[in-house]
Parts: C-alpha cells; sequence; structure tokens
C-alpha cells in the first residue's frame, strides 16, 4: 500500500501532471472529431445531363495493386461481360477517386446494359442493375452513423461521389428506384442497433437518409417521379409500427421534397399517431424556414394548414 | 479457442494505482502523525484525479477486451470455413441436377414454360466455381496471401490489425507509465504517438470488419446452399422413386434449381430479395427486410468492432476526464435532449439542406 501512495505522491508533487492531461487532448480530439470541418476543398459536381458512355480526352484511371484501371476499360468491361462478372471492377472504379462525372458516365452505362439483361434470375426489384447499386448503397451507407454529408465532403470526397454515383444510378432506374431508396431509409432502425458506436456513432440518422434525398431530389429535378404514388407510398413507410423519431423525420424530408403540400393532409391523417403528428407539425415548420422551397408553396401550405 | 490477450504490469499498476484513490477518496486512510499530512494531500489529489486516472485504466481495459472480441469473432469466421467435404457436397449437389438433365434431356419433354436444364446448369457450374474461388479470395483477403501482389494483401487484415493493436495497447502502456512516474515529457510524447496508433487501430479494425463481413457472407450462404442442395437432391430422389411423370419431374428439378442458384448467387442478393418485399407486402419489419439480414449477418463481427470503437472513443475521454471532470456525463445529458422532436426536425432538416447542394444532377 506504501508504494501506491509513493506513486500517488510522486504526481502530487509533478504539478505537469495537469498539463500533461491537456496535452493529451489534441491527438486525442483529432480522433473524436476527425468528422468536422469546412466544405470548400471538394470537388463541385457540374455535369448536369446524361453523360455519354465514351470517355474524351485523357481516361481516368484507378489502381488495383499494381494494375491500372481505366474508364474505357470499366466501360468496355460492361459492353462485353455478365453483370457478375464486370461487378467487381465497376464498383472498385465507382469507389476511387476519379471525377464525379466520370462515375456518372460508368453508371450511365452499367444501367443501360443490366437493367433488363443482367441476369436471367430476377430478385428484389426485378432489375438487376438496380439490385446491385442498392445492395452496393446498403452496405456503405446504411451502416454509418458517424457523419452527415458535410462532413463526408470533407474527410472522404471520394465516397461522397460514390453516394452521388449510386444514388445517379438508382434514381435513374425509375419508381423502383424511388420504392429501394425509401426502403433503405425506413428500415435504418434495423441497423441503428448493430452499427451505432457509441463515442463515434454521434447521429441518429445514417447516411441512408441523405442518400434517399439525393435519390428523390435528381427524381423530381428530372420530372421523373409519380409524386402522388410516392406520398402514398412515404405515408404508408411513415405507419409502420415501432419507427423511431430519427427514422420519421428521415421520412418526412422525402415528403418535403416530394410535395411539402402533403404535410397539410399528414396532420389531418387519422391513422397517424400523437407522436408522429407532433413531428409532421415540425417537419411542416421547417418547410417555411427552407430557402429550397418556393414561396407560392410555402403559401399555399399554410393556408392549408390553417 | 480465440487468442486471449494478456493484461500489461503497467495496467496492473495503474488498476491498483486507482484502487488507492478510490480508498483514499471514500476516507479509508488517515495516515499517523508523520504522515498524516502528506495523506491529506494524496486525498486531495485523489479526488481531483480518480475520473482522469479510472477512464484511463477503463481505455486501457477496453482496448485490451475489445481486442479480444475481434480476435473471437475472427476464430468463429474461421470456424465456419467449409472443408473438402462441404464443398464435395455442392459439386455433388450440381453434379446430380447434371446427370439429372442429362438423362431426361433426350426424352424431349420440355415446354416453353421450362427452362432448359443445361442452360441452367452451364451457368450454374461456373457460379459454383466463382463462389468457391470469390470464397478463397475473402479468406485470403482475411489471414493474408503468400502470394499477394501488396504488403497488405500479404498480410492480410487479421495480422494488419493485431499489428495496430499491439502498437496502440504498447503505447497507451507506455503513457500511462510516464504518468504514473509523473513523468511529463515521455508521457506527452507517447499520447501524440497514441493518438495516431489509435487512428491506425481503428482502420484496421474497419478493414477487418469489412473483410469479415465478406468471409461471413461466403460462409453463411454456403450453409444455404447445402440445405438447399440436401432439399433438391430429396425432392429428386422422392419424384424418381414415386414414378411420378417426367414432366412434372423436370418442372419440380427446375423449381429446386431457380432456389438452389438463388441461395448461392450470393448472400447479398438473397437478402435484397426482401427489399421491394417489405413494401410490396406491407410488412416492412425488421426481419423481412434487407437491413435485417444484412445486419443480423454482421452482428456477431460488429459487436468486437463495437468494442473496440468504443475503447477508442473512451481512450479519448481520458483528456476529456482531465479537462473537465464530467464531459461524459454532460455528452449524455446532451443525447438525451437529442431526442426532443424539434432537435431531430432540426438536424435531420440540415441533412436535407446538404443532401439539395450535393444530390447528383437531373436526367
Amino acid at each position: 500500500m506504501k508504494q501506491h501512495l509513493k506513486a500517488g505522491k510522486a504526481q502530487r508533487r509533478s504539478p505537469v501532471v495537469t498539463a500533461l492531461k491537456f496535452a493529451l487532448l489534441p491527438p486525442l480530439l483529432s480522433l473524436a472529431f476527425a468528422g468536422c470541418g469546412n466544405m470548400a476543398d471538394v470537388q463541385k459536381v457540374k455535369k448536369e445531363e446524361n453523360a455519354s458512355p465514351v470517355a474524351e480526352g485523357v481516361a481516368p484511371s484507378i489502381t488495383i495493386g499494381k494494375a491500372k484501371i481505366e474508364q474505357k476499360e470499366v466501360l468496355n468491361a460492361i459492353r462485353d461481360m455478365e453483370l457478375i462478372s464486370s461487378s467487381s471492377l465497376v464498383f472498385n472504379f465507382l469507389k476511387s477517386d476519379v471525377p464525379v462525372e466520370d462515375k456518372y458516365n460508368v453508371v450511365n452505362a452499367f444501367v443501360f446494359k443490366y437493367a433488363e439483361t443482367g441476369s436471367d434470375f430476377k430478385y428484389g426489384t426485378g432489375n438487376p442493375a438496380l439490385d446491385e447499386l442498392v445492395l452496393q448503397a446498403s452496405q456503405t451507407f446504411s451502416t454509418d452513423f458517424s457523419m452527415g454529408l458535410s462532413d463526408l465532403k470533407k474527410t472522404e470526397p471520394e465516397r461522397l461521389s460514390y453516394m452521388q454515383a449510386l444514388a445517379y444510378g438508382v434514381a435513374k432506374s425509375g419508381y423502383a428506384g424511388f420504392r429501394a431508396a425509401l426502403s433503405m431509409a425506413a428500415n435504418m432502425d434495423t441497423a441503428r442497433n448493430s452499427f451505432n458506436f457509441p463515442g463515434l456513432s454521434t447521429r441518429d440518422i445514417s447516411l441512408a437518409g441523405p442518400f434517399a434525398n439525393m435519390v428523390c431530389i435528381s427524381m423530381v429535378k428530372s420530372g421523373k417521379l409519380d409524386t402522388s404514388k410516392a406520398i402514398e407510398d412515404i405515408i404508408k413507410a411513415l405507419k409502420i409500427e415501432g419507427l423511431s423519431a430519427p427514422t420519421k423525420s428521415a421520412l418526412l424530408n422525402l415528403v418535403k421534397i416530394v410535395d411539402p403540400l402533403a404535410f397539410a393532409g399528414l396532420l389531418k391523417d387519422p391513422a397517424l399517431s400523437a407522436e408522429t403528428k407532433k413531428q409532421v407539425e415540425a417537419a411542416a415548420n421547417s418547410v417555411f424556414k427552407s430557402t429550397r422551397i418556393p414561396q407560392e408553396t410555402k403559401d399555399e401550405l399554410r393556408k392549408r394548414m390553417e | 479457442m480465440a487468442y486471449k490477450a494478456p493484461i500489461s504490469k503497467q495496467e496492473k499498476k495503474l488498476d491498483q494505482t486507482v484502487q488507492t484513490m478510490q480508498a483514499l477518496a471514500r476516507n479509508e486512510f488517515h495516515g499517523d502523525y508523520v504522515s498524516a499530512h502528506d495523506v491529506a494531500q494524496a486525498r486531495d489529489f485523489a479526488k481531483q484525479y480518480l475520473p482522469a486516472m479510472e477512464d484511463m485504466l477503463g481505455s486501457l481495459q477496453s482496448l485490451r477486451t475489445g481486442y479480444g472480441s475481434l480476435e473471437k469473432q475472427f476464430s468463429s469466421a474461421m470456424g465456419k470455413m467449409p472443408d473438402w467435404s462441404d464443398k464435395a457436397m455442392v459439386y455433388a449437389g450440381t453434379g446430380v441436377a447434371q446427370v439429372f438433365a442429362t438423362l431426361v434431356s433426350p426424352a424431349g419433354f420440355f415446354t416453353d414454360a421450362v427452362a432448359d436444364p443445361k442452360e441452367v446448369i452451364v451457368g450454374m457450374t461456373k457460379e459454383r466455381q466463382e463462389f468457391f474461388q470469390n470464397m478463397d479470395a475473402a479468406h485470403k483477403a482475411v489471414v493474408g496471401d503468400p502470394q499477394g501482389k501488396t504488403p497488405e494483401a500479404k498480410k492480410g487484415t487479421m495480422q494488419a490489425f493485431r499489428e495496430s493493436y499491439s502498437k496502440a495497447y504498447f503505447l497507451a502502456n507506455e503513457m500511462a507509465g510516464a504518468v504514473l512516474e509523473g513523468k511529463e515529457a515521455l508521457a506527452e510524447k507517447k499520447s501524440t504517438e497514441l493518438g495516431g496508433a489509435l487512428k491506425e487501430l481503428k482502420k484496421a479494425s474497419r478493414e477487418l470488419n469489412s473483410s469479415l463481413y465478406a468471409l461471413n457472407a461466403y460462409t453463411d450462404s454456403m450453409k444455404a446452399v447445402q440445405d438447399r442442395v440436401k432439399k433438391l437432391t430429396a425432392d429428386m430422389a422422392l419424384a424418381v422413386a414415386g414414378s411420378i411423370a417426367a414432366a412434372k419431374v423436370i418442372e419440380l428439378g427446375a423449381k429446386g434449381l431457380s432456389s438452389f442458384y438463388a441461395a448461392t448467387s450470393s448472400a447479398g442478393r438473397v437478402a435484397t430479395a426482401g427489399t421491394e418485399l417489405a413494401l410490396e407486402t406491407g410488412v416492412a419489419g425488421a426481419e423481412t427486410t434487407f437491413m435485417g439480414s444484412a445486419a443480423m449477418g454482421v452482428t456477431a463481427t460488429a459487436k468486437g468492432v463495437k468494442a473496440i470503437e468504443q475503447a477508442t472513443a473512451a481512450a479519448s475521454n481520458i483528456e476529456k476526464g482531465a479537462v473537465a471532470g464530467r464531459q461524459l456525463k454532460r455528452s449524455t445529458e446532451i443525447v438525451k435532449k437529442v431526442i426532443d422532436v424539434h432537435e431531430i426536425e432540426s438536424a435531420s432538416h440540415s441533412d436535407l439542406e446538404q443532401s439539395f447542394d450535393m444530390a447528383p444532377p437531373s436526367f
């Protein structure tokens, strides 16, 4: 025991211990807050229209081991190979740090080739290209509760562009793509228990939420979404029993994108619980603060809510 | 049996010191007329720094037990690897189907409604080979491949993780030892090195998790393959023994082949089937969805990673404890507040605004 007291004394005699504790701060804080920061130095998505499957100028490439894979090689693989054979090449390319425009280019070719002919056997959505995109997106984004898009943009820009490319492909797959994205968001609670790491998982919403947002925004902008059908499906998902509040809020984000006026109807829906209605009300109020939603839509919503 | 990480001398010493500090804080020692003053000072020290020292001890313990958990998951994943007899069973299943197809094919019973079994089987045999090749590749990613092209590939994710752990645990011990001896400069140096080592450990644990995920996906679907093969073989034997009409047998065989293919195509593909089904049938419950399947498949591995992540998180609390004493408690209170509906909505809305900025283009 004396020895222990001696150890205590040694520390007591050293007033630097307090300073030492502060000295521990920088390296460890850098772990805890690795995800925070500005978003200035990241590439901007510029390409607006369908990209041609043929690359122009110098082909972007990735390196796997010693071999360098070029975009053209990936496109040729899509042209010549079955989905199951080309898949790893395609998704390795999409995960790499090539420009996002080139990723859209490859996704275009992928969806074009495999939407109908990817496999003789139909699973999930019935669209093999979409199934593969959803599978890859689920593994990567549904399990990540550690950061939002701004953090991703700062710390892992290549993963953000991977997410954008997959969202683009899912959006291009039509209404089945919307439903797959909605399903990913609606099932967020299932993953939360397994992938929520105390101290590191700082968010209640996984990246599946923003991913679904991206899919919806792209579809709505393109005028390719049946909005009334979409709202029906979102409401159906909102009524799933036992859904957590963060998951509901992620679903309500989709309502904001698809048709904010639907909030008026949701507030009167007798099938929604009082708790859910509180969330609907909060979401509807945030519509009025949003700079993304046109003023006339806000006015109309206000009118309908009165 | 999984490898169990030993406890270091520094961790034992730190544990004893913490116990002493706890006893002092509880006023268990008062000292005699000579030592009373020193004991009082030690008590003041103990009261002030006990939370920080407890956190440091906790982080060392979590680091070690977290490592042990992942070792356990690794052993479990290795235990699930199929041996030659498992592989033979799958190939035999394919062979039975091949013989079956060859026998009945000339009989000319096929109709437009039934796929040509020959076509299915040619594709299926190729699938089996790819399945095992991919499983071997996933196995090598974990345990390393002497023929690998890169040093990382040669080493494997498990070895990389073990090395990262050793480095981090060693540095954490050195830091704890320096703190106990009051060596400020050394402790500061080690804490800086520990920051980098913990980053590496976090990365290595995630890479190990990812490769174990892939390996488990193959070994888990291997079980499904075996079940399907058993069912398929039983169906066929029953059909032949009962002298059922050939057309009926073919139909049954085709059904078996289809489900056989579904089971072996890949673990993920089978799981994906639930995604659309959930909304389609209005029963989007946890068990029937993709994430349900995926999450269940990796829960065991995730537990190990979770422990490591907790350890790194706990390490980050060492200095928090020193700086503010009750940082962790405050964090918990903040988390509780987030439950508030409006805060959830606010966080979620912020996600939406960022999504608008970063959404892919229209098409």
